[in-house]
């Protein structure tokens, strides 16, 4: 008879995990802390968790609980969702693991056959997944788009997005709003000509394509000389936001192509380097912002937008946070696109400062040039695609940055053929590891504040960080190395109040979750994922 | 199996467009002044960030010696070219016949660049140098003995060029790598602890030191610490005869690590 109650429990919890997750469920991802339901936490993508269990005090305590080792030597870019108790995490390059997140054992896993040769210019990588309902959404590196049933990893459809031959491939978390997934295409490196998608999630039917580089008689056409539009780049290698209220997603767009020589594209070459808002229902373009017109230092704007409604400058608003590859932090209003703040964060040299519209004024001479020009920031720039976190208990915004990195940014002759390189001639970074007759900057977690774009504090590391952050109601604040040291920060004064040696370089960001009424925190670090949880 | 097929397409590829000789070598045929500067473009926009401008290396291997730790045959440098090497982050290219064969020509010129040299002494006579009067085996180990404060020699043969490691006797610059630099430290209690950094973060610093000990000291505990950049190695130049630089350059080419090269 026990038992029978037992059983009659289990199946009520059973059911319970069955729950599927709904769009509107999505849209309440931020007050639903136990799950992780989206590549960046909730459609604001704060990465800020309202768990607050594990707090500045006993962050200390906290102890592993179980790892899940890939079997790829690929780079650990993914960030796992958590469902009611099940972990799904990628493995390099598209591969599929349904985990119990309790104990990290396996329910199903999913191999995800690809060609031998497929052009990538940064690894075969994978950031994560989507879900709606009770379908699971990737895209891969060779350039399709799948839908894959959450309870046993049967695919349900396969489309191919983009001939992968041609230098494209999928490597960010899909977005999905409503009952549509949205995806965007890699490849800045190859002369792509980048675009943003959305299909139906039922069915996989392709309902629209907007071009980030738009194309004869579209506004916008004229920044590009000649047909120089038509390899013109504009990668989206990131998941974008999601503003409900004004139905606006926003999405990071990547460099323009080729990268380190702009002769063959003189213009502002829109939309590279941008960010962009679309009307979700039918991808029309409602505004636009560049960061760097007619860049010639590859500093994609790939970042993912924090979207945070708050006062500034004494009037509330509805506010995009963005700290940039080309070391500028940016205030925006996310209704209009208006500029409202920017201010470098980290040393730079190549603008004199942004104008009273947010542009660059440029210092002449810093391009790449035949000999070679030293600009700071690097290629990898003054942060990169690494996660920020926004907390709206210390109202700062927190990034990962790299200091004083320069670049020797060659200028070369680009040459394209299709699915090869179109770059120009590569930068030669100044990496800590092969430093001959410079000194190493330092990498570090910065807290901003975004009524003044002022540093309020920074973690100082002896090396770079590749590491997203994840901040939480317990005032703590997740973030790691390349090290591999996994550090808690105390979110009001940067005070280092825990960490563990991992072992190895984190690229992937942090997320945190529920099982059995207690927080967990998991973080990739090499080619595994580690969980943690306070001492039972 | 995969892999395989590939390697057989590559190769089959490779025969059309390369001179066969009789003894079944693939030679690159694209060897022409053109050829080079065609290659050079694309291995600026495809290989010069991990292996610089000039094939001299950064976070990639340095080219420039002429032997490659996959293969040094043109063949080898085709195939690991087009494929790329599994579990590094050089990933294969696009490109097919020709234009490969040009790249393959270009890594062929920066090591002829650096001329490579000829192995003119004699080894056995350079061992006992480099154990006695040369004084090399105090701080380098060689053949398995020697002193380990700068790089191992064990396996040089297979990454340095005659030439090359000449000028790094003679001439032996003040630069080093991040791996040979070396650290002077303070600890709270007043100890002084120096050696070879072999690793830091930004909590500790791993290091072997003065007396072979391998140390880990955490940086809470140091009063102060410095990292020295600069090489001790001296220069020869004037301390051994022009024959006896032959000997050791002799000796340390023949020291390689077996099956470390095809």
């Amino acid at each position: 008879m026990k038992s029978l109650r037992l059983f009659v429990a289990l199946l009520a919890l059973a059911v319970a995990a069955s729950a599927q997750v709904s769009s509107e469920r999505l849209l309440k991802a931020a007050d639903d802390p136990g799950n992780w339901l989206t590549y960046s936490g909730s459609y604001d993508s704060q990465r800020h968790s309202k768990l607050d269990q594990i707090n500045r005090e006993n962050v200390k305590d906290l102890q592993l609980k179980w790892v899940f080792h890939t079997e790829s030597l690929e780079k650990f870019q993914s960030t796992p969702l958590v469902v009611d108790g099940v972990m799904y995490v990628t493995q390099p390059p598209n591969d599929i693991f349904a985990l119990d997140a309790k104990t990290g054992r396996k329910f199903w896993s999913y191999e995800h056959i690809y060609p031998d040769k497929v052009n990538v210019c940064c690894g075969r990588v994978n950031r994560g997944l989507a879900i709606l309902d009770e379908t699971l959404f990737m895209g891969t590196i060779d350039g399709r788009l799948l839908a894959l049933d959450a309870k046993t990893g049967a695919v349900s459809w396969d489309v191919t997005v983009v001939d992968y031959t041609g230098g494209y491939s999928l490597t960010m978390a899909p977005l999905i709003v409503k009952d549509k997934v949205i995806i965007g295409t890699a490849g800045g490196e190859y002369g792509i000509r980048g675009f943003i998608e959305a299909y139906d999630a039922k069915t996989g039917k392709k309902l629209w394509r907007f071009y980030t580089i738009p194309g004869p008689g579209e506004p916008g056409n004229e920044t590009w000389e000649g047909d120089s539009w038509k390899r013109g780049g504009g990668s989206a290698w990131l998941t974008g936001s999601y503003d409900p209220e004004l139905d606006l997603v926003y999405w990071g767009i990547g460099n323009p192509s080729p990268d380190w020589n702009g002769d063959v594209r003189k213009g502002d070459n829109l939309y590279s380097d941008s960010v962009i808002a679309l009307d979700p229902d039918d991808g029309k373009l409602k505004w636009h912002f560049q960061f760097t017109p007619h860049d010639l230092w590859d500093w994609d704007s790939v970042q993912v937008p924090v979207l945070v409604d708050r006062e500034f400058k004494g009037k509330q608003r509805k506010l995009m946070l963005w700290g940039n590859r080309n070391g500028f932090f940016y205030v925006l209003d996310r209704a209009t696109g208006e500029f409202l703040l920017g201010k470098a964060f980290a040393h730079q040299n190549w603008a004199k400062g942004l104008d009273e519209n947010g542009r660059p004024i440029r210092i002449p001479g810093m391009g790449p040039s035949r000999e070679g020009t030293k600009v700071y920031p690097s290629v990898q720039g003054a942060t990169n695609w690494y996660s920020p976190t926004y907390s709206g208990r210390t109202g700062l915004f927190y990034l990962s940055v790299w200091e004083s990195y320069p670049s020797d940014f060659r200028k070369g002759d680009p040459s394209y053929t299709r699915g090869n390189r179109y770059v120009g001639s590569l930068p030669q970074g100044i990496y800590p590891d092969v430093v001959k007759d410079e000194e190493p900057g330092y990498g570090a977690v910065r807290a901003l504040d975004p009524e003044t774009g002022e540093m309020e504090w920074e973690f100082k590391m002896a090396e770079v960080s590749e590491s997203g952050l994840m901040s939480t109601d317990g005032d703590v604040l997740f973030s790691g190395s390349i090290e591999g040291q996994f550090v808690a920060l105390d979110v009001f004064t940067g005070e280092l109040r825990w960490r563990v040696n991992l072992g190895s370089r984190m690229t992937n960001s942090p997320i945190t979750y529920m099982v059995d009424g207690k927080q967990q925190v998991a973080v990739g670090s090499g080619h595994s994922l580690f969980v943690f949880g306070l001492r039972d | 199996m995969r892999g395989w097929i590939v390697l057989a397409c590559a190769a089959a590829l490779a025969v059309p467009v390369g001179a066969q000789t009789g003894h079944g070598v693939v030679v690159n045929s694209f060897t022409s002044p053109e050829d080079v500067a065609a290659g050079s473009r694309i291995f600026r926009s495809h290989c010069a960030s991990c292996h610089g401008i000039d094939g001299s290396g950064a976070k990639g291997p340095d080219l420039t010696p002429g032997v490659y730790r996959h293969g040094s045959e043109d063949l080898d440098l085709y195939n690991t070219i087009s494929l790329g090497i599994p579990g590094s982050e050089m990933s294969g290219i696009f490109f097919e016949g020709k234009q490969l064969w040009q790249i393959v020509a270009f890594v062929r010129s920066v090591a002829a660049r650096s001329d490579g040299g000829q192995v003119t002494g004699d080894p056995a006579r350079g061992a006992t140098l480099a154990g006695g009067k040369g004084g090399c085996l105090q701080c380098h180990m060689a053949g398995g003995e020697g002193g380990r404060m700068g790089p191992s020699l064990n396996d040089i043969g297979a990454a340095r060029s005659p030439n090359h490691l000449k000028a790094a006797i003679l001439e032996p610059g003040d630069q080093v790598l991040p791996i040979h630099w070396t650290v002077k430290a303070k600890t709270k209690k007043g100890e002084a602890v120096s050696g070879r950094r072999l690793n830091e973060d930004t909590f500790s610093v791993q290091l072997l030191d003065s007396n072979d000990r391998l140390v880990s000291l955490a940086k809470s505990d140091l009063e102060s610490y410095e990292i020295v950049k600069k090489s001790s190695m001296p220069s020869y130049k004037g301390v051994l005869s022009d024959s006896e630089v032959d000997d050791i350059v002799a000796y340390l080419v023949s020291l390689r690590r077996r099956g470390a090269v095809r």
